[in-house]
Parts: structure tokens; C-alpha cells; sequence
């Protein structure tokens, strides 16, 4: 019989999921002037010590979705390396999301904290 | 500057991903993106290793960037949610508005072409025909953009 993936690995994959939206809207505020895909993905990788670190190319199907969600804005660049690049922006929306997030996050924690047990 | 053999790669890689996802504008989009991705990352590495073999960079972007079916599953993903979220009554009012302009369309058009024709066409047939017209129309557009 063929094993499947273990319950370990597929709690990480699906709380990762989660968690990376909310991140990629985190690296995005932090970069007011805004930042291309290519940043956003090695500021993941970096920022997070790899816990988060993705295929980079899975993250894009993400920014579209926030960006479909209007949480994002874009604006194009020319680029003397290839095709024009994509600069990510946080909309109005997508700061106030940000926002309520950064709090649900911080509650959520919080209360995992308090059930641990001693 | 980029040569020959690198723009070669990254097209197969961008051609390969692209047969992995529905044909519409969302794609082509996020193909541009990807594309430029891989250019960022090149333009990148080159600057750090300079004397690095062009082929081996590119593949190394492309190792990091994860396979055409690691990306279009995370896109299949990102679709399903997408669809999860849509409320049913937006649905249902979008469908009915839809077609009642394709109804409304119809009946102009076979009004229009009844009377060039001087009832040599019959209005009703040519209102049966480009109903059903609308109708493959809506099809071939749902399959296209993966619309349920």
C-alpha cells in the first residue's frame, strides 16, 4: 500500500497556506514604494529562516489572488533584464486587512499559548 | 544581456507550464509573470557570480521557481478558493443578468435581420438560432476560463 504524507507534514502545508497570504501582505507594507515578485519571495525565504520558504513560482497564483481580492495593487516597470516587471503595492483594503489580520494573529497565539499545558 | 540558449530554456519552461493551465487572460498574466521572475532572478545571480555558466543560473532559477505541475496545482488552489468564496445570489443574479442581454440581443438582431431579408427569414427561427448561438458562445467561454 502507498503511503501518503504523514499528519505532520500535512498540517504544515495547509497552516502554511494560511499563513503565507497573511505574510506576503506583511512583506508588501513593508515596502511602501512597493516590491516585485522576486523580492517578495527571497524576503520570505530570508525573513522567515525558510519556515515559510515556498516554490517561488507557487507564489504567484497567491499575489493574483490578492490581488483579485483587491488587497494589492500593481503597477509595471520597465526592466533592462527581460520582460517588464510587476510592483506590488498594499491598497487601502489590503492595509486594513493587514491590520485585522496582525491582531487575529496575535489573539490566535495567545490563546494556543494559554492551552499548552505546564 | 542575456543569450540565446537561456531565452530558449525559459521559453520551454513557460510553454510547458502554459499546457498545464486554462487558456485565458489570467494565465497569460501569470505566464508574464513568471517570465520576469526568471529574468529578475538571472539578472540577480549574474551579478553575484559573474563567471557562472549562464545554463547553470537559469537552472538554478528554475529549480528555486518549482515545476510547471508545482505551480499549476498551487493555481488550481488558489481557483477552487476562489470559487468557494463567490456568493451563490451574486451567481444566480450574474447568470439571470447575463441571460437576459444574450435573450434581449437576440431579439433585436432577428428583428433586424427579418426585416433586411423582407421575412424571407422568419424572425422566431432566426431568434431560435441565435439563442442557440449565445448558448454555444456561453459554453466555449466557460470551458475557456474554467468556469463551472
Amino acid at each position: 500500500m502507498q503511503k501518503g504524507p504523514n499528519f505532520e507534514d500535512t498540517w504544515r502545508i495547509e497552516i502554511r497556506r494560511g499563513l503565507l497570504q497573511y505574510a506576503v501582505l506583511a512583506i508588501v507594507k513593508r515596502h511602501e514604494e512597493g516590491i516585485h515578485g522576486y523580492g517578495i519571495a527571497k524576503e520570505l525565504e530570508e525573513r522567515t529562516d525558510g519556515l515559510l520558504q515556498v516554490k517561488e513560482g507557487t507564489l504567484y497564483p497567491i499575489l493574483h489572488r490578492l490581488r483579485k481580492e483587491r488587497l494589492l495593487n500593481v503597477h509595471t516597470e520597465k526592466s533592462e533584464s527581460g520582460p517588464s516587471k510587476k510592483v506590488y503595492v498594499l491598497t487601502g483594503e489590503g492595509d486594513r486587512v493587514y491590520r485585522h489580520l496582525t491582531v487575529l494573529v496575535g489573539d490566535i497565539f495567545e490563546k494556543l499559548e494559554g492551552l499548552k499545558s505546564d | 544581456m542575456i543569450d540565446e540558449e537561456v531565452k530558449q530554456i525559459v521559453e520551454e519552461f513557460i510553454k510547458k507550464t502554459s499546457r498545464l493551465l486554462p487558456d485565458n487572460f489570467e494565465t497569460e498574466d501569470l505566464l508574464e509573470d513568471l517570465k520576469s521572475h526568471i529574468y529578475e532572478g538571472f539578472k540577480h545571480k549574474q551579478q553575484i557570480r559573474p563567471s557562472e555558466s549562464p545554463d547553470l543560473l537559469v537552472q538554478e532559477i528554475l529549480k528555486e521557481l518549482g515545476t510547471p505541475e508545482e505551480i499549476a496545482e498551487e493555481y488550481g488552489q488558489e481557483r477552487v478558493q476562489d470559487v468557494n468564496t463567490e456568493k451563490d445570489d451574486d451567481r444566480f443574479q450574474y447568470y439571470l443578468v447575463r441571460l437576459v442581454a444574450a435573450f434581449i440581443v437576440a431579439v433585436i438582431a432577428a428583428w433586424v435581420v427579418s426585416s433586411v431579408t423582407e421575412g424571407a427569414v422568419e424572425f422566431y427561427f432566426a431568434v431560435i438560432v441565435l439563442m442557440g448561438f449565445a448558448v454555444i458562445e456561453w459554453f466555449v467561454r466557460a470551458k475557456q476560463t474554467g468556469e463551472s
